[in-house]
Order: C-alpha cells, then sequence, then structure tokens
C-alpha cells in the first residue's frame, strides 16, 4: 500500500513538475508578476506620501523586471502603462516623462497603448498643474489617436475639466469645440462603430451645454443610422431622460419607442418598449 | 432496539486501523480529482493552453484565461471535473470499498484483481447510480439557490438591518446540510448493491426506506463526519476573499486540502453505511 500510495504522489508530483517547466516564462509568468506588481502599486497609490520607500522600490523593480524579462509579451506593454501612471501618482515625474518618451518611441507597441501613454503624458502636465502644456498633449491625443478609446474621450475630458474647475465660458467652448469634431468624425465614419460612437458622445456633449433639441435629434439620428438591438438598448434611457423629463415632450418619446417597436423583433424589447410606452402615456393623463 | 451508532463508529475506526487497505480506492479517487486540478491549474499556460483556451474563451470568456482570474474558475472547472470522476470512478471505487469490508468481514482474503473483477461486473449500476445522485444533487443546489434567494428577498424586505452577507453565509450552510440529507437518503445503495446484491433500483428504493424508517440514526451516522468537511466547504465558499486577502493560489491549496480531507471522511461514511447496512440488512456485524 506504502509503495502505491509513493508512485501516485510521485506522479503527481512529476506532472507538477514537468508542467511547471514546460509552461515556464511567457505571458502566464508575466501576469504573475504583474499582479503582483498592481497590488502593491494599489496599496501606495492610495496614500503615497505614507508609503515605505522600500515597498515604492520594490514595485518600480517588479515592474521593470516585467519589461526586461518578458519584452515580447502583451504584460510588458501593460507594465510599461502602469509603471508611467505609478511614477505620476508618485510624482516622480521626470521618470514618468523618460518612460513615456520611450513608449511614443516604439510604433511596434500599437495605437492602443500609444495612445495611453500620450494621455499619461497630458496627465502628468496636468498633475504638476501645467493646464497648457497638458491641452497641447491632449489635443494631439485627439488628433493622432482618434479611433482609439482615449482619443474619442479626450474632447469630453477637456470639456469636463474647465466645468469642474467652474469655468463656464471655456467650458462651453470645449464642448462646441468637442461637438465639432465629433459631428464631423460621425460623418466621416458613417455606417461603422467609430460613427456611432461619435454619434454617442455628440449627443453627450450637447447635453453638458443644456442643449437637448441638438441632443435629441442627434439620438434620433444614432437610432436611424444605426438600427441595432443593442444601440436601443443603449440609447433607450436617454428617449426618456432627453424628451420627457428635460424637454417635456413625452408625445415624441412614445412616437420613437413606437417607431423602435416596429422596427425590431426581438420579442422581449417589444415588450419592454410597450412598458416604457404605457409609463409615459400613464404619465401624461395623470 | 436503539441502534448503537457509538459502536458503529468505534467497529469502523478499528476496520480502518487493522485494515488501511480500505482507504485505498478514496486514495485513487483523491489522486484522479488532484491530477485533474493540476491539469486545471496548468491550464492557461502552454502546452495545456493548446487545448483549453478555446474552450475557456468560449464559455466562459477571454479575461478569464489569465492570471489571477482564472483561478477564480478553477473551482468551478474543478467542481465539473469531480462530477466526471465521481460518475465514471469514484462511486465504482466505493464499491470496491464496500466489498473489501465485505471480504473482511466475512473473513474472506482480500485480492485486489479478484475484488475489482467482482466489483467492475456491476459497474453501469454504478454509473447510472452516479448519474442519478449528481441530477439530485443540481436539483437541490438549483431548488435552494431558487428558495433561498426568494427567502433572502423576503427576509430583507421584513428586517432591512440584517447585512447580506448573513444571506450567503446561511445559503451555503442550508445547501450543505440539504446535501447531508441527501446523503442519508441515498448512502446505502453501494452498499446494499454490493452487501445484498440488490439490483440498482431496488437499492435505490431499499436504501429511500430505510433512511424514513431510521432518520435520526442514518442523519446520526454520517452529520458528524462530514461536520469535519465543513470548513473546507466555507473555505471554498470564500475562496475569493482569500485570494483576495492572501495569495491567489491559496485556492488551489484549499482544493487539494477538500481532496485529501475527503480521503477519510468519505471512507469512514461509507463504511459506516456498509456497517449500518449489514447490521439491518444482513444481521451480521454490530
Amino acid at each position: 500500500m506504502k509503495k502505491t500510495i509513493i508512485v501516485l504522489v510521485s506522479i503527481l508530483v512529476a506532472v507538477f513538475i514537468a508542467l511547471s517547466i514546460l509552461g515556464a516564462g511567457g505571458e502566464y509568468a508575466a501576469e504573475r508578476l504583474f499582479y503582483r506588481a498592481m497590488k502593491g502599486s494599489g496599496k501606495i497609490t492610495v496614500n503615497p506620501d505614507v508609503a515605505p520607500p522600500a515597498m515604492i522600490a520594490s514595485v518600480e523593480k517588479t515592474f521593470l523586471k516585467i519589461i526586461k524579462k518578458y519584452p515580447r509579451t502583451n504584460t510588458a506593454k501593460a507594465a510599461h502603462i502602469s509603471l508611467a501612471e505609478f511614477y505620476i501618482f508618485n510624482k516622480d515625474y521626470d521618470k514618468a516623462f523618460k518612460l513615456i518618451g520611450s513608449i511614443l518611441a516604439t510604433k511596434s507597441f500599437g495605437n492602443g497603448v500609444l495612445s495611453s501613454a500620450q494621455f499619461l503624458k497630458g496627465f502628468a502636465y496636468e498633475r504638476q498643474g501645467k493646464w497648457d502644456a497638458a491641452l497641447r498633449e491632449y489635443m494631439a491625443l485627439r488628433d493622432n489617436f482618434t479611433d482609439t478609446q482615449f482619443g474619442i474621450q479626450i474632447p469630453m475630458y477637456i470639456g469636463k475639466h474647465y466645468e469642474d474647475e467652474g469655468k463656464t465660458a471655456e467650458a462651453n467652448a470645449a464642448y462646441a469645440d468637442a461637438a465639432q469634431f465629433y459631428a464631423n468624425l460621425a460623418a466621416r465614419e458613417k455606417g461603422k462603430a467609430m460613427g456611432y460612437a461619435a454619434l454617442n458622445f455628440l449627443m453627450h456633449s450637447y447635453m453638458s451645454v443644456k442643449n437637448y433639441e441638438q441632443a435629441g435629434r442627434t439620438l434620433e439620428e444614432m437610432i436611424d443610422t444605426y438600427p441595432l438591438p443593442l444601440t436601443m438598448s443603449q440609447q433607450f434611457p436617454y428617449i426618456d431622460y432627453i424628451y420627457t423629463k428635460e424637454l417635456k415632450r413625452p408625445d415624441k418619446a412614445v412616437a420613437i419607442y413606437k417607431g423602435i417597436q416596429g422596427r425590431v423583433k426581438d420579442e422581449k424589447l417589444i415588450k419592454f418598449l410597450q412598458g416604457a410606452i404605457d409609463a409615459t402615456e400613464g404619465k401624461t393623463k395623470k | 432496539m436503539k441502534y448503537n451508532i457509538r459502536k458503529n463508529w468505534t467497529e469502523t475506526v478499528e476496520l480502518m486501523a487493522k485494515n488501511p487497505r480500505v482507504l485505498m480506492p478514496f486514495i485513487f479517487i483523491a489522486f484522479f480529482e488532484i491530477l485533474a486540478l493540476e491539469l486545471i491549474y496548468f491550464s492557461p499556460r502552454w502546452p495545456i493552453s493548446l487545448v483549453v483556451d478555446p474552450i475557456v474563451k468560449k464559455f466562459f470568456g477571454e479575461g478569464l484565461t489569465h492570471y489571477p482570474a482564472h483561478l477564480a474558475i478553477l473551482g468551478k472547472l474543478f467542481y465539473y471535473s469531480q462530477i466526471f470522476i465521481y460518475i465514471s470512478v469514484s462511486v465504482f471505487l466505493t464499491a470496491v470499498t464496500v466489498q473489501i469490508f465485505k471480504n473482511t468481514k466475512a473473513g474472506l482474503p482480500v485480492i485486489t484483481g479478484a475484488v475489482i473483477k467482482n466489483v467492475a461486473k456491476r459497474y453501469f449500476s454504478f454509473m447510472a447510480y452516479g448519474i442519478l445522485f449528481i441530477a439530485l444533487m443540481m436539483v437541490i443546489e438549483k431548488g435552494s439557490g431558487f428558495v433561498f434567494f426568494k427567502a433572502t428577498r423576503f427576509i430583507s424586505r421584513l428586517i432591512p438591518q440584517i447585512p447580506i452577507r448573513v444571506f450567503g453565509l446561511a445559503s451555503i450552510l442550508g445547501v450543505f446540510f440539504l446535501n447531508v440529507i441527501l446523503q442519508a437518503f441515498m448512502i446505502s445503495v453501494v452498499p446494499l448493491i454490493v452487501l445484498a446484491n440488490k439490483p440498482l433500483v431496488k437499492a435505490v428504493v431499499r436504501s429511500v426506506t430505510l433512511a424514513v424508517k431510521n432518520f435520526p440514526t442514518i442523519i446520526g451516522l454520517v452529520l458528524l463526519p462530514y461536520l469535519v468537511y465543513l470548513p473546507v466547504v466555507l473555505l471554498k465558499s470564500f475562496s475569493g476573499a482569500i485570494m483576495d486577502k492572501t495569495v491567489p493560489e491559496s485556492v488551489v491549496l484549499v482544493t487539494v486540502l477538500g481532496s485529501v480531507l475527503s480521503i477519510f471522511i468519505d471512507c469512514f461514511v461509507i463504511l459506516v453505511a456498509a456497517q449500518f447496512v449489514a447490521d439491518k440488512e444482513l444481521g451480521v456485524g454490530s
């Protein structure tokens, strides 16, 4: 019996060692280190001023180890960005700019990573209180990386910055610029995912300056141009918000709901829309 | 006459101490389970990832092929592998243990090949029982999940001060005790097939009848051993929090601990049930 147990345990140990050796290195090993570094980084960035220097050094070392040891992995790309963020939150701007510069110089990283780095460059200036320099970087992000998540969102981010600072005139101007940018983009990318995203941001930029008439027109354009169930479910709350709550035109909201009902085949969505129609008409009767 | 639970337990412990080979089938079950766990643990890494990654991506999403997210579904994947092992191997090996018990009680020699050959004749009955048991367990899990959900909603409306964590714990304990009750009804099936040569359907009916007639005794026999397993059930249920507070790999250790512990608990419970069946049906033993 002992012999059998020894054989079974040996098999388990052998399989473990074999799989450990075969699977060593590569993406998984980098991901493990990245997890460790991110956990440490998360603790430090909560309150960087009281973080022990040894802890900060350890996290930095782990990020650098990933970058050096596993340079070809996707995790290494993420480690570059996370390390830049880490430097910014720890106010180590020289290191942050140096790293961001090296990321931006490596075109092979792809637009996703490059746009993140471009945003962080602006963000590092913003954290230093240098808004003009930040704005230049954000504009570069908008123009050079339009087709990325950061690139398409940055015009709204700029408007929000002024809004948060209480600079209404600047905020309105920034949202007007954003609306122009999104309108051009929506026309250029009509029928594509990017065109839909642009219309969505266009609606939000109008809503930010309380131009609900224009927001409503954009919403209808979005539903007409992209008549997909996903569009309907994503934009549904805005129909009620814009037409019923802000413009006080529930009849228009009902007309849009009915229009969608006539287009879709999904029984659940049709039923859901009927509920919305009944609720809106009920409110009107009251 | 009142059944002597303590005598049953004492004789079972003595049997396990004098004939540790009764544990052997359960050591094999644990071996298969830990081997499956190793394969699941290494599944995001080469070479297993070549086969497993597309499957995980299809059913769980891309994110769960990476560290540490894949450890979050380790429990679920291990549960599926346990079901497969239970139906194909575990019930059969449990029957082997009961056959060893039978030979030992009858003073017959325990020849491994002969014991396996004898039990293998009814392999498909054991497999069918495995499927039946898993189906019942799933019904209980789904049914109790629904009942607990409704009960939670009802009670939290009445007493909103009760923290949601309490309901989570109550649900885990509820499922655990329902499983113990299911075990109490079904625990005699394999001993009845092996010891009393009953066909599967008659064995199931008789097992249920025995449990109905001797419910406090059977619950008394199986509850205490299963309570030893309760901490592992709780650790598994809170594995997400444990992973977060310690290291993500802790979930693997807890799972291995569960498999090793079940060697002794499951073996003890089935021998206790075999002893009970022998006493009640065959009029031998204690």
